[in-house]
């Protein structure tokens, strides 16, 4: 009798250990409030929805006491749900590769076509990659590998910057990609200020010239001559843009239209789940509630700050080598982070608030491509720095 | 955080990445020469296709 009581208490003792409930403790709520942060922006202010709202349930979904979902597995060679898509998607490397497919199925080079000039303006922009490179090792004590990897979420490129530091700092993954997916979603917050700041009335009124018409066999040409000149200069970032001129090959051929719909919506679309719930489940509460991932947001900040600043200062300093007739809108600089095509949106919007027959558009559609060149060429630098 | 690089030369790294900064420069400027040049190709292909 005495004996089955015992045995019924360790029963009892058991069912109780299984129980998430008792293994609870502080951090977790406040992760919760994180991932239904998250949620809420996407739900209710239409931040980035297609990223935030997985994000933000992958956060909520992995903070609680011992869910099986991205741990190693207790049998070998037996990963849990999440880990599985983590593992072979982002440590391998595969999901930020054909994102960059499907972004460039997605693409018209068009107007970098007709105002090949505006490449140098994305150079431009990636100013503050290289200076919060600096910043985060001064002021936060980041190594070498971390600060590279926190440097490049100034160019406001989510796969860049995932790729990136799944390559140097695996461990800063999820941080960093919510921190650039933030910044990106923010950019019709934070670049307005600074667009005023560092131009003129006059600079904010100048009507850029027309451009004119690229045509198909130069559209075609393009992503073959890019593949070239890019795996010869850096091919660090193949991956990436090998993907990427794919991707527009396949839209500008006209002969694969299923093959281009598919990369562009079906298979993007596929791997953007994956992703945003792999980001998500990263941020597990032991990892994520420390001092680095503030210093991270802040670091984040000033660099998407510095990168648009660069952005319009290129263009301020070309213009003062360009005929008159020729002179570009600084307004478009700060197209020059990636952030496609928001930034350019941006653009825009700030030109017709100073001159309503401005139509800046397109014109700022050229920085913005060439900012997603220039983030994957800051990328393969850093890439190969650290070999 | 700081790991094992507890002196950090900040000539050197800072001297690199100005260097790493003008690369980028070089890469997407060669990439816009090669735009101008396929540009000048292509229109001039265009036009003998044209007379013909």
């Amino acid at each position: 009798m005495e004996t089955q009581a015992v045995d019924v208490i360790e029963m009892l003792r058991q069912i109780l250990d299984q129980m998430g409930i008792l293994n609870m403790n502080w951090k977790y709520p406040v992760m919760w409030l994180i991932g239904c942060l998250f949620i809420y922006l996407a739900i209710r202010h239409n931040f980035e929805p297609l990223l935030l709202l997985p994000i933000g349930f992958g956060i909520f979904l992995v903070n609680f006491p011992l869910t099986p979902l991205m741990g190693e597995g207790t049998k070998e060679g037996h990963r849990e749900l999440i880990q599985i898509f983590y593992h072979y998607g982002l440590a391998w490397e595969v999901i930020p590769c054909v994102i960059f497919l499907g972004l460039g199925a997605m693409t018209d080079f068009g107007s970098l076509i007709a105002n090949p000039k505006t490449l140098i303006v994305g150079a431009g922009a990636q100013l503050g990659v290289f200076i919060t490179f600096c910043g985060s090792i001064l002021l936060c004590g980041f190594t070498l590998k971390e600060a590279a990897s926190v440097g490049i979420i100034g160019g406001a490129d989510g796969p860049t910057t995932i790729y990136l530091t799944q390559k140097l700092a695996p461990h800063l993954l999820g941080m960093n990609a919510i921190a650039a997916y933030s910044y990106m979603a923010m950019v019709p917050l934070i670049q307005p200020p600074i667009m005023r700041l560092l131009t003129t009335r006059r600079e904010k009124q100048i009507i850029m010239r027309q451009m004119r018409q690229v045509s198909r066999t130069e559209k075609i040409i393009f992503p073959l001559l890019a593949t070239a000149l890019i795996s010869l200069l850096v091919p660090a970032v193949m991956p990436l843009m090998g993907m990427f001129m794919f991707g527009n090959l396949m839209r500008e051929s006209g002969v694969v239209q299923r093959l281009s719909d598919t990369a562009e919506n079906a298979l993007m679309n596929i791997v953007t789940i994956f992703l945003g719930i792999s980001v998500g489940a990263t941020m597990q509460a032991d990892k994520f509630l420390s001092p680095k991932p503030l210093m991270i947001f802040g670091l984040g900040l000033l660099d998407f700050a510095v990168c648009t600043a660069g952005g319009i200062l290129t263009v301020k300093l070309m213009n003062l080598f360009i005929k008159s007739e020729n002179r570009m809108n600084p307004l478009i600089g700060s197209a020059g982070v990636s952030a496609v095509p928001m930034a350019a949106r941006v653009s825009q919007v700030v030109g017709q608030k100073y001159n309503p027959q401005n139509f800046l558009l397109m014109h700022a559609m050229g920085p913005n491509l060439a900012g997603v060149i220039g983030t994957a060429a800051a990328a393969g630098m850093f890439i190969s720095m650290f070999k | 955080m700081m790991g094992q690089e507890n002196v950090i030369p900040w000539g050197n790294v800072i001297f690199v990445l100005l260097v790493r900064f003008a690369a980028v420069f070089v890469i997407l400027g060669v990439l816009q020469i090669g735009l101008y040049a396929s540009a000048a190709i292509v229109s001039k292909l265009l036009a003998t296709v044209k007379r013909k």
